[in-house]
């Protein structure tokens, strides 16, 4: 029996007539492609009345005219300021992969970088490929398996620390308007540890689509700090969509930081496939003027003494708007499961508008599940207090701002990486009056 | 150093001050007592300047400036300082980090230099010291987890680190024991100067016995109903709000 057909979708038929186009540009994946495509137009683009996409509407992003992707220049001076000091750095230009601005070295032995473009051209055609994406899950996993065209291919070989972090930097040039499908394929070996981010930026205005897909494969007791680091101008679209799978006592601590984008939506599906395997998912997103930005989780216990953890906070002024969709999937059988989801959002403005809808799905009776969301503003008695210390109206606010802020950092190691996201969200946070720390 | 001249008070449409007069010397330290609901802590935030509280009628005068016209992080620059009934639980906020920014923008607001990190954990352990207070409270965020009379004690290292020229203190001995209240006394007698006044806002008299006032109000029905020295009080004690004919108060 068939499910309910989607009207003929004209941006399916666009895309569908740009997948012919550039089929012979795309690398490699052929077959893959053509699948994805079947099912892009079997399934539709995700509307509201797609349940996972209640509250995200892309019928605007759709209706936007894009180019595709092109190699502009630019100098590594215009993004200096986005460079973790001290990290392993591959940088993207408008969706492909620049080796003139990418520096990576001494990482011979301890992990291997390809752009996604040579793996695809160098791999057999016959060979498996890797994915974990479920690309039949509402959402643009089958658009982005159909038109990717480069991205990250990383591996991390068994048994090493690497004690840099690595960062892949994703630049949208000044004024572009290129419509990106990024594909990262990231494993990290047995009892492996790493920190990676991805920085998604802007130069000046752009009004690009960038559509990125990142999957990643934890083996046993691997360990990854995986920070995702989104800052693109406001006029720009982002659909960020991370898939993983843990092996068993594989970690993974994944904390995303929004604060660009007119549409922005991070996405994150966990699967914690062995025991012991255990998560960690946070989220900033901090958002003005008339932003949208949408972070949507699964975390899927599959196996028994699995721990998982989400912590949420959105920070919205103006007219802003953001979404948390937070799902807990308990598969019979995965005893001693321990799971915990908890959103908090803190509305600087009237026309400011939170979502938050928990799904929790329990199969398993030995668990402790639980799920938690508040919405509020400013707490006034202690604005009061503040102020009535001497302290002025907007600092008071900046260090009620902050103090919101502040646990979501907390438990992360004492490193440069923490310094790097907290100068982003001072600078969010304007950073009034700087609230000095006592040494 | 205060003046208050017929100072109408409304909150929310209901007037609670109905012309308070009052005037607080130099050096001088000013007792109000009075039922529940007469309008204590009512002055209080008006001191200090919470918003929600309407002056209707009346000025205060404040070393001859219009209180009233300054913000409220003015009026503590200016010298003026509660110590909240209620100390506010701030989570995420750094005790010693909230108390140096605080410190900072008085010194400031007066064109004075700011205090180092390290001039700064000194004195703030000199001042936590002498109240008799774990210096490890201040490692906690703003008054999180405190019982109440280390919330209490918190706002007197407050003042005395402020220094300020008008302390107002609402119930400040409510809930303590009396080793707490002996500390706190301690606390605020240790400001007393020709400089600085003190308007010690309490129910009872207990507190009295350790700071000594010049004088005593009785403040009912929104208004100062009866004025005197520290012996009122006693006979306030003694004889109960009832016996001067002050209970017939409406709860604010």
């Amino acid at each position: 029996m068939s499910s309910v057909q989607p009207n003929p979708d004209p941006t399916i038929e666009n895309y569908d007539t740009r997948f012919a186009a550039l089929r012979d540009q795309l690398p490699g994946a052929s077959d893959l492609r053509k699948t994805a495509m079947e099912v892009l137009r079997r399934r539709g683009l995700p509307t509201r009345s797609t349940e996972s996409w209640k509250y995200t509407d892309l019928r605007h992003l759709f209706r936007a005219e894009f180019r595709s992707a092109s190699n502009n220049k630019i100098k590594r001076a215009a993004f200096e300021s986005y460079i973790l000091e001290g990290s392993h750095t591959i940088v993207f230009v408008d969706g492909l992969f620049s080796a003139g601005l990418s520096s990576a070295e001494e990482l011979e032995g301890k992990a291997k970088f390809e752009s996604l473009a040579e793996f695809l051209n160098r791999k057999d055609e016959r060979e498996p490929w890797p994915s974990i994406v479920d690309i039949e899950k509402p959402g643009l996993a089958a658009l982005n398996t159909s038109l990717m065209r480069d991205g990250v291919v990383f591996k991390i070989a068994d048994g090493v620390s690497i004690n840099r972090p690595i960062q892949f930097i994703f630049i949208m040039s000044e004024n572009s308007a290129a419509e990106m499908h990024l594909r990262n394929l990231i494993s990290v070996g047995q009892n492996s540890h790493a920190t990676i981010i991805q920085t998604y930026i802007s130069l000046g205005p752009s009004n690009s689509f960038c559509n990125a897909l990142t999957e990643l494969v934890l083996d046993r007791d691997a360990n990854l700090r995986h920070i995702i680091h989104q800052g693109l101008s406001d006029s720009s679209w982002y659909i960020g969509q991370v898939a993983a799978k843990l092996e068993r006592s594989a970690n993974l601590n994944n904390f995303v930081l929004s604060s660009g984008g007119r549409l922005a939506r991070s996405e994150i599906t966990v699967d914690l496939n062995d025991k012991d395997a255990n998560c960690s998912l946070k989220g900033l997103a901090m958002v003005r003027g008339r932003q949208h930005c949408d972070n949507t989780t699964d975390v899927i216990h599959n196996k028994s003494h699995c721990r998982s953890s989400q912590s949420y906070k959105n920070v919205l002024d103006d007219n802003s708007r953001t979404v948390f969709q937070g799902r807990i999937f308990v598969a019979p059988n995965s005893q001693k499961t321990d799971a915990h989801q908890m959103s908090r959002n803190l509305l600087l403005s009237r026309g400011a508008n939170a979502d938050s809808k928990p799904e929790l799905i329990i199969h398993a009776d030995d668990v402790k599940c639980s799920h938690g969301a508040a919405v509020g503003d400013l707490d006034q008695e202690a604005l009061f207090y503040i102020k009535s210390r001497g302290i002025d109206s907007l600092t008071a606010r900046s260090i009620l701002v902050h103090a919101f802020v502040s646990d979501l950092l907390e438990g992360m190691p004492e490193d440069n990486v923490k310094g790097f996201l907290k100068r982003f969200i001072n600078l969010w946070l304007g950073d009034v009056k700087q609230f000095k720390e006592v040494a | 150093m205060l003046l208050i001249n017929n100072l109408h008070v409304s909150v929310q449409g209901k007037e609670i001050l109905r012309g308070v007069n009052l005037e607080i010397g130099a050096g001088e330290v000013h007792a109000i007592m009075g039922p529940n609901g007469s309008g204590k802590s009512t002055l209080s935030y008006v001191l200090s300047g919470r918003e929600g509280y309407d002056v209707t009628e009346g000025k205060i005068l404040y070393n001859g400036k219009n209180l009233l016209d300054l913000d409220i992080h003015e009026r503590a620059g200016e010298g003026v300082f509660l110590a909240f009934q209620y100390p506010v639980e701030i989570p995420g906020v750094s005790s010693m980090n909230f108390l140096r920014t605080s410190l900072n923008s008085i010194r400031s607001y007066r064109g004075e230099k700011e205090v180092s990190a390290v001039d700064f954990l000194k004195l703030v352990r000199e001042k936590a010291r002498s109240l008799e207070m774990d210096d490890k409270l201040l490692q906690r965020p703003v008054n999180v987890g405190f019982s109440g009379g280390e919330k209490k004690r918190n706002e007197v290292l407050q003042m005395s680190l402020l220094e300020p020229y008008l302390a107002v203190l609402d119930e400040t001995d409510s809930g303590l024991d009396i080793d707490a209240l002996k500390a706190v006394a301690d606390g605020v007698n240790a400001l007393r100067s020709p400089k600085r006044s003190t308007l010690l806002i309490t129910h009872y008299q207990r507190l009295l016995g350790y700071i000594v006032p010049d004088y005593v109000h009785v403040l009912a029905q929104g208004k100062i109903a009866t004025s005197g020295t520290k012996e009122l009080a006693l006979e306030l004690e003694k004889k109960g709000y009832e016996a001067l004919g002050l209970d017939k108060t409406e709860a604010a």
